[in-house]
């Protein structure tokens, strides 16, 4: 039986903007491979794409690298990843790793709008 | 005279005498004096050859002599009618010729008969022996001809007996070949490095298969079983129900049922299914990880031997019950548990009776007493060593008399395996705890069970947190990197936790790698790629790391910061 420790739950703010909410814990192959294939198959149609951390308890550095990656290939296609709301546990790790140097982070609501109406 | 021509004429077959000019007989061979039946006396007296043989051959004495000497003729075959000196009939024919054998000039005379009628009565003797020997030739060719057609069928028919003797040897060895093998199978040769727990097994059956057996079953992961029993005798019938015992002992000790529990459930199946004599000793204690507690049960087996690592004292395990499995014992048995406390380094030593009961050439048995003094000499040794020291105590004890019985030792130490331990960066003074891993999906289950106890020494949840982190990254570079995520290697995570510090020490199988050479995560170059982060993440966490020189082992520590 495959194991998962986390729930991917896509949603859409509006035209420009969608994405998905990660539940629980980023840490199993399964889990990785699940976020992976989520966004190779989803057609984006909006500037952004957003991953909701509020309820991301907790990922390893390889779910770092696949948000890493998920950014790269975006902009490949002119569009851009946004990481919202992480718990400060993850918010540490986004900062000790560098991630947030490679992908915006946006802390609040507010840091969110600034962000997709640049 | 001359001793060749003496010899030459006792040679011949034939009756023979030499005279001279006179007919007075000169030498006469032994048939001729034996025809005449006269002596040798006679002819040296110079007897006469007409007193000899009283024929008219002889009589005209001037005629022959001229006819022989004169005219030089010879007679040869004439056959006379003649009579010896003593009046006998003789039937002879007599050739005659001149010599000068006896001296150069001498004229004398050689006259050598045939005695017709003695010679066909020989002649008719001798064809009737043959005849006679013929015959017995050709009965006796007859009978051995039959005699050895008779060994023929006989060696044909041992050939035959031999053979299917041969076949039925060999298909019972195969039998018991396999039937070796099955058992074999049965016993754990390399026994599963287990939780918290290492475990040494000798069993050496009398013949080719016989009726010990240990096991040690994970029952979940906090419980092992360990089992051991004796079936009555040896040989094939109690190793097929060695064998029975061993799927029904499996099959109870899965379901989670106490130990006296599996005992009364395997006796009342053994009593329902056998109907023999036949019974079983057992032992069977159920460890329990999370206290180091034992429940156990005895069946009338032999008692186990703790070894106590901080006293270096011994103790028998007390404590027992009837044996399992009799036909009398149907329904009736009973059976009880006992419980003890077990402490990191602790021995138990299970065994069957044909260790104690090994006995030298003076018919004196090994013993308890003579174990528990081996037992408490090299407590202190690593298990492979130990069991070793007792395996070899026993061979020297019987000096070279052969086993009587099964021979199984189990050996089992509390805490994690010796070799473990030494690769940890532990050492046996920490007690650490030990915990296997073998795929990425159980690192979530692992990290789970030291949180809980850094939880319960008051760790905050941010050092828990960290620790989270740096256990899954450490565990998860073990997994992917170290054992390339093969299933049949094992990742050892040995850990321990106090109120002011916990360490934890990974171990994987792989070959190693160069922690010196690792990239800065951090650099503007580096941080796009996918590999470097988790250790820089560790190292930020942790306050210390260190790894072994081959690069397999990560040990990560980290003190408690008090609240303030």
């Amino acid at each position: 039986m495959l194991q998962y420790n986390m729930e991917i739950s896509p949603f859409k703010k509006n035209d420009s903007v969608s994405g998905v909410s990660l539940i629980g814990k980023l840490c199993t192959l399964n889990d990785y491979q699940q976020l992976r294939n989520h966004f190779n198959n989803l057609l984006i149609k909006s500037s952004y794409a957003i991953i909701d951390l509020t309820r991301l308890t907790f990922t390893s550095s390889h779910g770092l690298g696949i948000f890493l990656g998920i950014s790269r290939r975006l902009k490949t296609v002119n569009k851009e990843l946004i990481l919202f709301n992480p718990r400060e546990e993850i918010k540490a790790v986004l900062t000790l790793a560098g991630i947030d140097k490679r992908v915006k982070v946006a802390y609040n609501n507010e840091e969110l709008q600034q962000l997709v109406n640049k | 005279m001359n001793k060749v021509i003496k010899t030459f004429f006792n040679s011949l077959l034939s009756p023979a005498c030499i005279v001279n000019r006179s007919l007075q007989v000169l030498f006469a061979n032994s048939d001729f004096l034996s025809m005449v039946d006269i002596s040798e006396k006679d002819v040296n007296k110079g007897i006469a050859l007409n007193k000899c043989i009283n024929t008219d051959l002889f009589k005209n004495r001037k005629n022959l002599v001229d006819i022989i000497l004169t005219q030089q003729k010879s007679i040869k075959n004439r056959k006379i009618k003649a009579r010896n000196y003593k009046g006998v009939e003789l039937s002879l024919s007599v050739s005659i010729i001149s010599t000068n054998l006896l001296a150069p000039g001498s004229d004398s005379i050689i006259l050598i008969f045939s005695d017709t009628k003695q010679k066909k009565n020989i002649r008719n003797k001798y064809k009737n022996l043959y005849e006679k020997e013929k015959k017995e030739r050709k009965k006796n060719e007859e009978y051995n001809k039959r005699l050895n057609e008779l060994i023929d069928s006989k060696e044909k028919d041992l050939r035959n007996t031999r053979q299917e003797l041969k076949k039925t040897c060999s298909s019972l060895n195969n039998e018991l070949e396999i039937a070796k093998s099955i058992q074999s199978g049965l016993i754990k040769k390399t026994i599963p490095d287990l939780t918290n727990l290492d475990v040494a097994g000798i069993y050496t059956p009398a013949g080719k298969i016989g009726g010990d057996m240990y096991d040690i079953i994970t029952m979940d992961d906090n419980k092992t079983a360990i089992l051991i029993f004796d079936v009555s005798g040896h040989g094939v019938p109690s190793a097929l129900i060695c064998i029975m015992a061993k799927m029904l002992f499996m099959h109870y000790i899965k379901s989670g049922q106490r130990p006296s529990e599996i005992f009364t459930s395997v006796n009342n199946d053994m009593c329902n299914l056998l109907k023999t004599d036949r019974y079983l000793t057992a032992f069977l204690g159920i460890i329990d990880h999370s206290d180091n507690t034992m429940v156990y049960s005895q069946a009338g087996h032999v008692h186990p031997l703790i070894y106590h690592n901080k006293t270096g004292t011994i103790s028998f395990i007390q404590g027992n019950s009837i044996f399992i499995g009799h036909t009398a014992l149907s329904g009736i048995a009973t059976y009880h548990d006992s419980r003890l406390s077990l402490e990191w380094g602790d021995k138990l030593v299970l065994y069957t009776d044909g260790l104690t009961e090994a006995a030298n050439k003076k018919s004196e048995l090994y013993g308890a007493q003579r174990l528990s003094e081996i037992v408490a000499k090299y407590g202190k040794y690593t298990l492979d060593t130990f069991i070793k020291k007792i395996t070899a105590d026993n061979k020297k004890f019987r000096n070279g008399r052969p086993l009587r019985d099964d021979f199984t030792v189990l050996c089992i130490q509390i805490g994690c395996p010796d070799k473990i331990l030494k690769m940890s960066g532990f050492t046996k003074e920490n007690q650490p705890e030990m915990l296997i891993l073998h795929s990425h999906d159980e690192i979530e289950n692992i990290c789970s069970i030291i949180l809980k106890k850094l939880d319960q020494k008051g760790y905050s949840n941010k050092e828990i947190f960290q620790a989270h982190q740096s256990i899954h990254e450490i565990l998860s570079n073990a997994i992917q990197h170290g054992n390339k995520y093969n299933l049949d290697k094992k990742v050892f995570v040995l850990y321990k936790i106090t109120l002011d510090k916990f360490y934890i020490s990974v171990i994987d199988e792989g070959k190693g790698f160069n922690y010196n050479k690792l990239p800065d995560p951090m650099l503007e170059k580096n941080i796009d790629k996918d590999y470097g982060k988790g250790l820089f993440i560790v190292n930020k966490y942790m306050d210390e790391i260190m790894f072994n020189e081959r690069g397999n082992r990560v040990m990560i520590g980290k003190l408690q910061k008090q609240e303030s």
